[in-house]
């Protein structure tokens, strides 16, 4: 995130009024591993520093590793809660949180994080991830079947406007839940979800895209035949690249293309036990039991819209 | 059943909203090519024909048509009644093309000519939620939908949350039938929307959206662990207008039958629709629906059955 002047010397201002020198290091050494003030300032040890000159290089630092958002969380939970017993009350607070948001990143108390406000911006990193760091993510790998048929027998124009329409509605339903679209490759692509309720969230995507789907099919679809999409649904923990073809070389991801293509029939989405085993009730109500495909263990979501015979 | 119209002027079927052609006559013998079969209705248009002519085009018609009306936008004809006295079957003048000719009237001409009843009443086009006027008959479409929560499931809720659930159920209805719809009639557990006739469409996609749209309403919107049991049904008909509020005197079959449904046969995760309904429809959207009991004398269809998995 950019840190503009007004900004930074707010959050200087803020850290030496509100704390000593000592708790100013800290906050620093909570947010960069093994944070050394004297080593970044090249200061020698036997110089005491004011905690003006403190807070300075501590803000710095911050930006300059692109953690000035870190630093920020990590006062708000100082300041709610205070440090070994203590009170820490952090002055201009409430002003910081508000710069903020006119950069594009909003503050989410439930779970202490500043999040894209997706409104302005959706980065493929959040705005937070840090090229090479290990981070956990879920991640919906879509296809859309039978894509050279539809190319076949249809208009150009006409498939053009047909996945338009389906990608415009998977990208509200996975920007209404805060994942981002790593790729997509006009009949299909990776979504992925980093912050908060992963778990849920992805499996709620899925879920969300098969039945816009079916009304898609019912209301809106004007090829010659009805739209099939597959959806697997998987978890993994892997360094953050910007890079796609990076990305697609992980071990999870690969999984998911094959869960996706191998194992997932139409308008199905498929869900790795990773992802089953964190799901809430409601959720795992909706998908049927396990199946066991080839090395997998996977539930589905195959909702029935089938006439009822009764 | 088909409109013919006889005349020079292409502008003469911009009165009508059922479909019409236009056979254009440049001379009087040109009529001989009209070939009318017994369920077209043919026009002549007084304006296009001199008196002589006009005279000479209907004695043609009564041995060619069997159902025969004169348009007459300049109100030239003094005694229309001579005209049904040589077997017309309608006749039009300036003022009825104004309010324009719907598929409605020519039933009714059907109806007159040949003794057959076909049930249809004349209503008044939907003029806008701002210009409806209280106690007058209007059609609608009908979108009844009913929380479907046993006792045993309104305990575990909590008075609180159930409390709070029918505020969000009733705040998501009022957000999704945006400007087209209304919500006409709630005691908070149910709720009765009407929209305009032509947006049978909008009314059936919001059906079908809040079916399929169950786990995450439930699980995001309303905050709970259970798909929220809903009863939906769909209907046109017509009652009296009232203004939202005020509505508890109002007498209409139709708004008592669309309550019968919910009450007495829906079943939750099924859209079920009157007979009324799916004839307004696209016929590729009553293919979504079969047939399923009769009730209350309608005949009534039901749609496909939402489950998310079976385990």
């Amino acid at each position: 995130m950019r840190v503009r002047n007004a900004l930074r010397s707010l959050a200087i201002k803020s850290l030496y009024e509100s704390l000593d020198v000592r708790m100013i290091i800290h906050v620093a050494s909570q947010v960069i591993e093994n944070y050394d003030i004297y080593e970044r300032t090249g200061c020698p040890h036997n110089i005491p520093l004011t905690a003006q000159q403190t807070a300075r290089q501590v803000i710095d630092d911050c930006i300059a590793l692109d953690m000035f958002l870190d630093l920020l969380e990590y006062l708000i939970i100082l300041n709610s809660r205070g440090y070994m017993g203590r009170e820490f009350p952090i002055l201009y607070l409430d002003e910081m949180i508000k710069h903020i948001a006119a950069e594009g990143f909003l503050y989410n108390p439930e779970i202490n994080r500043f999040m894209e406000d997706t409104t302005k911006q959706a980065t493929i990193n959040w705005g937070r991830l840090h090229e090479g760091s290990n981070y956990s993510f879920t991640f919906l790998k879509i296809d859309i079947v039978r894509n050279s048929e539809h190319v076949r027998s249809n208009k150009k124009t006409d498939v053009e406007s047909a996945y338009r329409h389906i990608h415009a509605f998977i990208t509200n339903s996975f920007l209404k839940r805060d994942g981002r679209e790593w790729f997509w490759e006009g009949d299909g692509g990776l979504i992925a979800f980093f912050n908060g309720d992963i778990y849920n969230n992805a499996v709620l995507t899925g879920i969300d895209i098969i039945n816009k789907l079916n009304l898609f099919n019912i209301f809106d679809n004007i090829l010659q035949k009805p739209v099939s999409l597959r959806i697997s649904c998987h978890a993994g923990t892997f360094p953050f690249s910007s890079n796609a073809s990076v990305i697609r070389k992980y071990d999870p991801i690969r999984e998911a293309f094959e869960i996706e293509s191998k194992h997932t029939p139409e308008n199905v989405l498929s869900v790795t036990v990773n992802v089953y085993a964190r799901l809430d009730k409601l959720l795992t109500d909706s998908l049927t039991s396990s199946i066991q495909c080839d090395k997998w263990k996977l539930y589905y979501y195959k909702p029935s819209t089938e006439f009822s015979c009764k | 059943m088909q409109i013919v119209i006889l005349g020079k002027y292409k502008k003469i079927t911009s009165f009508f909203t059922a479909h019409c052609s236009l056979f254009p006559i440049e001379n009087i013998s040109a009529i001989k090519k009209l070939k009318a079969d017994p369920d077209t209705i043919v026009y002549v248009d007084r304006l296009s024909f001199s008196h002589e002519n006009f005279n000479l085009v209907l004695k043609e018609l009564q041995t060619r048509a069997s159902l025969w009306g004169v348009i007459d936008p300049k109100n030239q004809i003094t005694d229309p009644a001579l005209l049904f006295f040589s077997g017309a079957a309608d006749y039009l003048n300036g003022q009825v093309l104004e309010k324009k000719i719907s598929e409605s009237r020519l039933q009714q001409i059907y109806s007159f000519k040949t003794g057959q009843n076909v049930e249809h009443i004349e209503l008044p086009e939907f003029p806008g939620w701002d210009k409806l006027i209280s106690r007058k008959e209007y059609p609608f479409i009908f979108l009844i939908i009913s929380l479907s929560i046993s006792e045993e499931l309104k305990k575990s809720f909590g008075e609180k949350r159930f409390e709070k659930i029918k505020e969000l159920f009733l705040n998501y209805l009022s957000y999704v039938i945006q400007d087209t719809g209304k919500l006409w009639m709630t005691d908070g557990t149910y709720a009765l929307l009407l929209f305009p006739p032509e947006h049978s469409e909008f009314a059936l996609r919001i059906a079908l959206q809040i079916i399929l749209n169950a786990i995450p309403l439930s699980y995001e919107y309303y905050k709970i662990q259970t798909i929220l049991p809903m009863t939906i049904a769909l209907h046109y008909g017509t009652t009296p207008w009232e203004k939202v509020g005020k509505t508890g005197n109002i007498i209409s079959a139709d708004i008592n039958f669309i309550h019968h449904i919910i009450k007495k046969i829906a079943k939750p995760g099924i859209v079920l629709a009157s007979e009324e309904f799916i004839k307004r429809i696209p016929e590729k959207y009553s293919a979504l629906f079969i047939k399923d009991k009769k009730f209350e004398g309608h005949d009534i269809f039901k749609s496909f059955n939402y489950k998310p998995s079976k385990k």
